[in-house]
């Protein structure tokens, strides 16, 4: 390969390792700390703080429109003028030459709309630095605090309960209704998003960034979820809507209404939520008011299932009650036809369905699409296969530790770093510029695989980042101890150049095979931390190769281009 | 042309010296055991720092208000709809004293801050808050401050433990100066109590708080590893040697000859064994991080070990009438300058680990240092040693079967080869 096209192979690497490296610039530097917390909410605080804008800003731009004469747009909303300008334009209408909030609220044929479109403009701003945390280096709990705990569904204590062995779909199901219920109860917490993962056959991993209260877990994992149906006040939940519509922080966190002549005694307000295209939850946007207590606990269920109506082929939803469940919810349901019942789990409305008439213990449902039914048939389901939770593994640290952790990583790195550094240029003269670069570029190199792929950074990653600036030296010391050796067989620069790469090659090769082997084992062990660890070093070797066989060949290749005769490279060799 | 050093005349010694070295850990680990850290022993963790109560803060405005501290900074920020987001930052060390903090604090709309105790104390001697960033509401919360001078301590070890040990029998470790009052409270899970995990960390901050008052307790860090984590953490930490170790040796074997390989294998389980034995005789706690520094130890070590047998390699093409001793001895000679630098380069690297991390990454630094002393050592005595015996044997094997086709080369006579 000649030098211009090896320059070139060198420059595309740098340039794509820069791209990578961008977007945890921006995220770290660039992001101002409020609106890094509105973006690491859970979506559905991102969901409800679009909701409270548009609902803040509607009302401000309608109060300017309905001032005398022509209010311009109030401040903090300007950007709705660009929005406006492109509704015109799709209406057809002339844009008028300067924008006033009587102007900008006639792009919109209602209210409905305009608030549709506000909360969106507001969702898409904070997903926008949402995602871009998503593409970013992350950090390990160790470094910005928070807690994460492995928890084990007990299953041999459902089998004892039920009496006989589970099967592989009910364990599936009891594991999947484990995971709604966390799901549920962690969205409670804290201010970021927590991570919920499935681990191994009946074991589940969370993860809390932020927050690291030890005994708060506790009331995430105790009890097993509670499934019931609860009545709808169809018209204190209309009076609602239309409160809020005025009124948008008239709702509190802890879903008090600040007006109390709303709900009535009894009652309470509750959010309803769908699953998104994810299968999270998602909250509509929409509040129900509900009675206080239930009208039907949910483990009176025995069982249910989708099936598709016969004539019709829509889905339905069939439950069975038990004989005590079923006579409850004849009285229930008698007393309350043409009003809407509630399927509530853990506080949360999954579902909400018309009674139509009087029902006894066979129920069936109508009325959704496929998923939202095969979703709701299996919290029903699932609410006869309630499993405890046991904490097998609990780690918090707080944020601050962490805080000191980053600072002692990067003093390390730096300090590492720069005693390698000096060290070759001591020990390779020239020729250790060459290597001291070659370590530059290996840690810039680094850095942007771990951003690139999205990989978490922990405090032992750090450490097997300064641990690969010492060894991937290696590469570079194989090479300049042979080169040395062909100098001192007297041959010139350009052939002990070229013969101390060809014969280092395999040892280098081969030497960075086998730790990579190594690496790759260790980052299979269990726990996160290590497999930062194994990661980062495995990461380190193979960039290593990279500076040392491709980068530092070409800087020794300049150098001969250059006119030098002698090679630079130790003290004993003029 | 280098001196030729005759390193095969210390095969004998060095093989002594690291049998003896093993059997010492072995002998350590039978007798004393090994200090199993929270990752394989079954139990919780607690860190915690004993405190006096400082500032009352609650905040009745809308939206999230958020607060930290750290130990340089006090951060405010508010956000959500209906409120102006912002960011306010207090240098703890120019702010004064906590009361000067405290109505810094109330001229934020919303917020009010109380001192409950040492208001002429500085700023900077309030506690982080450790259990992440705080949502400020009406309710207060609590920010805690440490002693500022000796006169204020009021821990101490035998306090600690003697308030801890109400509640079983624990181990209570100082950690950082003694000012802070800092402890790692450590309690094992014997697998009795069913509710342990959910209970124990309450449990041992209530019978310190019994000792030393409520609200003089903050809770640091708490880490929790219950009984079937930390067997599975041991079975796969025995595998995943195992695996390294068969991988490895099969990498060595196709690119290199069996001998090689196995000698390579050896060479790497003899630095994980004398690693241990320094675990168990240094009663340093055995966890993950321990264990990931004798898995790297695996393939650091390992490339020594290659990079010298690919010399031996190409000298014995080079020099293919030469005895095998003379071979080796040339090559562990010419390798010796990059054996020495890159240990010294990667040794730079882990002091520099050693010297400004702290906690577990320390120890891991410190076994990673044992590890390499002993990997280089290894590379050059023991693994070749070991391709040296099994040579020797070879041959002799070749001489016992016939000597006649053996001995009719010539050229192999002389043994040494005049050193220049």
């Amino acid at each position: 390969m000649n030098k211009a096209k090896r320059s070139l192979i060198v420059l595309v690497v740098l340039a794509l390792a820069a791209l990578f490296l961008l977007p945890s610039i921006r995220w770290y530097f660039f992001t101002p700390k409020d609106e890094k917390i509105l973006a690491t909410g859970s979506s559905e605080q991102i969901r409800e703080y679009a909701w409270r804008m548009a609902r803040n800003d509607l009302a401000e731009l309608e109060k300017a429109a309905r001032a005398p004469g022509d209010e311009p747009l109030p401040a903090g909303i300007e950007w709705m003028a660009d929005r406006a300008k492109k509704l015109y334009k799709e209406l057809g209408k002339a844009a008028p030459s300067s924008w006033t909030a009587k102007s900008v609220l006639a792009a919109y044929d209602s209210r409905k709309t305009a608030m549709s479109d506000i909360e969106d403009h507001y969702r898409t701003r904070i997903l926008k630095i949402k995602n871009l945390q998503n593409t970013v280096v992350q950090l390990g709990l160790d470094l910005s605090g928070g807690m994460s705990v492995v928890i084990r569904a007990d299953l041999p204590a459902l089998e004892a309960k039920l009496g006989h062995s589970l099967s592989l779909s009910e364990r599936e199901e009891a594991m999947s209704r484990a995971l709604e219920v966390l799901n549920n109860r962690i969205d409670k917490f804290g201010l970021t998003e927590p991570v919920i993962r499935r681990q191994g056959e009946d074991g589940i991993y969370v993860e809390i960034p932020g927050a690291a209260d030890p005994e708060r877990i506790n009331s995430i994992i105790m009890g097993r979820g509670r499934l019931a149906f609860h009545i709808v006040d169809d018209e204190a939940t209309a009076r609602l809507d239309d409160y809020l519509t005025t009124n948008p922080a008239g709702i509190g966190a802890d879903l008090k209404v600040a007006d109390p002549s709303i709900v009535p005694a009894g009652y309470v307000v509750r959010k309803f939520y769908k699953k998104d295209k994810y299968g999270l939850d998602e909250w509509t946007g929409r509040y129900l008011v509900i009675t206080e207590q239930p009208g039907l606990d949910g483990n009176t269920i025995q069982r249910a299932e989708r099936t598709n109506d016969p004539i019709t082929g829509e889905p339905n939803i069939i439950f069975v009650l038990d004989n005590e469940g079923g006579e409850i919810f004849y009285a229930l349901t008698s007393a309350n036809v043409g009003k809407t019942l509630a399927v509530v789990l853990d506080d949360r409305i999954k579902a909400g369905a018309r009674i139509s008439e009087a029902i006894r213990e066979s129920v069936r449902m109508t009325g959704f699409s496929v998923e939202e039914s095969a979703n709701l048939a299996l919290i029903l389901r699932s609410a006869a296969l309630p499993v405890e939770l046991v904490v097998e593994s609990q780690q918090a640290i707080g944020a601050s530790l962490g805080e000191d952790s980053i600072e002692e990583g990067k003093r390390a790195v730096l300090i590492g770093l720069l005693a390698v550094m000096a060290f070759m240029l001591v020990y390779y003269k020239g020729a250790g510029i060459n290597a001291a670069l070659a370590q530059v570029v290996n840690l810039y190199l680094m850095l942007s695989i771990l951003s690139g792929f999205n990989l978490t950074l922990t405090l032992p990653a750090i450490a097997g980042f300064v641990l690969t600036v010492g060894m991937s030296v290696d590469a570079n010391v194989i090479i300049f101890e042979r080169i040395k050796e062909e100098l001192l067989a007297g041959k010139g620069r350009r052939a002990a150049v070229e013969a101390g790469f060809g014969k280092a090659f395999w040892a280098v090769m081969d030497g960075n095979i086998t730790t990579i082997i190594a690496a790759l084992f260790l980052a299979q062990l269990g726990s996160g931390p290590i497999q930062g660890f194994a990661v980062s070093l495995a990461i380190g070797n193979l960039s290593s190769l990279f500076t040392a066989l491709f980068v530092s060949r070409l800087l020794f290749d300049f150098g001969t281009d250059r006119g030098l005769k002698g090679v630079s490279i130790s003290w004993r060799i003029k | 042309m280098k001196r030729v050093i005759r390193f095969d005349r210390g095969f004998l010694a060095a093989v002594l010296l690291s049998v003896a070295l093993i059997a010492f850990g072995i002998v350590g680990l039978a007798t004393k055991g090994i200090n199993l850290g929270v990752d394989f022993q079954a139990g919780i963790n607690q860190y915690v720092q004993l405190v006096y109560p400082a500032l009352d803060v609650s905040y009745s405005g809308t939206g999230n208000a958020v607060l930290s501290v750290s130990d340089t900074r006090a951060v405010l920020v508010f956000s959500g709809a209906d409120v102006e987001n912002r960011t306010i930052e207090y240098d703890l060390a120019a702010s004064g004293t906590l009361s000067d903090l405290a109505s810094a604090f109330s001229s934020q709309p919303g917020v009010s801050a109380r001192v409950t105790d040492g208001a002429g104390k500085p700023a900077v001697t309030l506690v982080p808050t450790y259990q992440g960033d705080i949502r400020l509401a009406a309710a207060a919360v609590r920010l805690s401050r440490e002693p500022e001078t000796e006169t204020e301590y009021f821990a101490g070890m035998d306090k600690v433990r003697a308030a801890a040990a109400t509640i079983g029998s624990v181990s209570v470790q100082s950690v950082g100066e003694r000012i802070r009052q800092q402890y790692i409270i450590r309690l094992r899970d014997d697998g009795t109590d069913p509710k342990f995990s959910t209970t124990s960390a309450e449990r041992i901050r209530t019978a310190l708080e019994t000792a030393f008052g409520a609200g003089r307790v903050v809770v640091m860090k708490t880490d929790f590893v219950g009984a079937r984590f930390s067997k599975d953490l041991a079975d796969n930490a025995w595998k995943l040697t195992l695996f390294t170790v068969l991988a490895i040796l099969a990498y060595a074997t196709v690119r290199f000859k069996i001998q090689y390989a196995m000698g390579a294998v050896l060479a790497i389980l003899h630095d994980a064994l004398i690693m241990i034995a320094f675990i168990v005789w240094t009663r340093i706690e055995f966890n993950t991080s321990t264990l990931a520094a004798i898995l790297t130890i695996l393939g650091y070590s390992i490339n020594d070990t290659i990079v010298i047998f690919d010399r031996i390699r190409e000298d014995r093409r080079l020099l293919p009438t030469e005895p095998f001793h003379t071979v080796l001895n040339k090559s562990i000679t010419e390798t010796l300058g990059r054996t020495v630098i890159t240990t010294i380069t990667t040794m730079l690297a882990v002091l520099s680990i050693f010297f400004f991390t702290s906690g577990s990454i320390k120890d891991f630094a410190l076994t990673l240092f044992v590890g390499m002393v002993s990997g280089t050592y290894s590379t050059i005595f023991i693994a070749t040693a070991f391709v040296a015996f099994w040579n020797d044997q070879a041959e002799k094997r070749k001489k016992a079967q016939g000597t006649a086709p053996t001995a009719k080369k010539p050229g192999t006579a002389p043994v040494l080869k005049p050193a220049k």
